[in-house]
């Protein structure tokens, strides 16, 4: 990984996707989808993140270990919603 | 250039990146709690969720958004001129990176006050009664957002509600009732409903989520530009080239993953009810 004189222009290239991600948002956020509002900005939302960490944040290009430690702190985060909404959906909530 | 508890330099950089990312983990999951009270309440509160929502400045979330990602791309570019020796480039792209966190923060403080002149802001002195009876002190009407940013610059935003409570109560307690402005929370007669518990159900718990996402997150932004000072210092010192560059690229991880807190922050409080068309 040295060099890098040609990343700049995958900068940009992500740069442009958030800039498009973000107006889609914003555009998609008022019009009426029913249940799919939400849905789908959060679908463009994690897009965005992707795009940041796999470019911006050089996880494409690292090592073994950073993957690793990249899906393992994905995969607690989605222990803690996973558990808290199987909790949250099966008590009886007055 | 390694240290002596290090092999090579690689090593070492190897190292560092690694324990980087461990804190950017349990950054993930500090935040993450705060996402998941969010997810909760907001199946518990839904209507009230989106009602509040519909108050913040929509316009105002954009620009910073934007803002934002901006400042990514400037902070990535700085990343790269640190990996090339580049360092004059890494300087100006560090303050501009600096100048975009800092506006980020100067729109947020506009958002902000608005909330406290709107006693959107939890505690005591919160009303939210979009249905009922207006807030005492706060304007029924919406003040567009350019007038809003106008005001705030040329500093004309009144006093806040509730922070002089101990003036009011003082020598013009007379003029008080005229004065109609500046409302105090009220006395709270007994066996009476203050504004605040009359307030829409849950709506002080997403405002409370408001300030805690949105302040963790401008926390981080205020440490981040504190850790730039630190870089920029060191980088006018000639401290980073391609040999050495793992505080830039470390800061760089730290400040992208900010960016990605936004990112989900933007829709989740700014854009869930504005389908639904017209404020409260």
């Amino acid at each position: 990984m040295s060099a890098h004189a040609g990343a700049i222009k995958g900068y940009f290239a992500v740069f442009a996707v958030l800039m498009v991600g973000t107006m889609l948002t914003y555009y998609a956020a008022f019009q009426d989808l029913g249940i799919w509002n939400t849905p789908i900005a959060l679908f463009i939302a994690v897009t965005k993140a992707v795009c940041v960490v796999l470019i911006f944040m050089h996880v494409k290009d690292s090592n073994r270990l950073t993957k690793v430690t990249v899906v393992a702190g994905l995969f607690w985060l989605m222990i803690l919603f996973f558990l808290t909404m199987v909790d949250f959906a099966s008590r009886p909530w007055s | 250039m390694h240290k002596h508890h290090f092999d090579t330099f690689d090593q070492q950089k190897d190292a560092s990146s690694f324990g980087m990312w461990v804190f950017l983990v349990q950054e993930i999951m500090f935040f993450g709690g705060l996402f998941v009270a969010y997810l909760v309440y907001r199946h518990q509160y839904y209507m009230a969720f989106g009602t509040s929502s519909a108050t913040l400045r929509v316009d105002l979330g954009l620009f910073n958004t934007i803002v934002l990602i901006g400042s990514s791309l400037t902070m990535a570019i700085a990343v790269n001129a640190a990996q090339r020796s580049l360092q004059k480039r890494l300087i100006a792209f560090l303050l501009a990176t600096m100048a975009l966190g800092a506006t980020f923060l100067g729109v947020k403080v506009i958002e902000y006050t608005e909330k406290f002149e709107k006693r959107e802001v939890p505690g005591a002195n919160f009303c939210f009664n979009p249905q009922g009876a207006p807030c005492k002190g706060v304007s029924h009407e919406e003040e567009k957002t350019p007038d809003l940013i106008q005001r705030y610059l040329n500093g004309r935003f009144g006093k806040l509600p509730g922070l002089d409570k101990a003036a009011e109560h003082g020598a013009e307690a007379t003029t008080h009732a005229e004065a109609g402005e500046a409302a105090a929370p009220e006395p709270g007669v007994p066996g009476e409903a203050t504004e605040r518990q009359r307030s829409m159900p849950g709506s002080e718990v997403y405002f409370s989520l408001y300030f805690a996402m949105t302040g963790m997150h401008a926390l981080h932004m205020i440490v981040g530009i504190g850790l730039m000072v630190w870089l920029l210092y060191w980088a006018t010192k000639g401290l980073y080239s391609a040999e050495y560059y793992t505080p830039i690229e470390n800061f760089g991880l730290y400040w992208h993953f900010v960016d990605i807190v936004w990112i989900f922050l933007f829709p989740l409080l700014y854009l869930i009810n504005r389908h639904i068309g017209g404020h409260h």
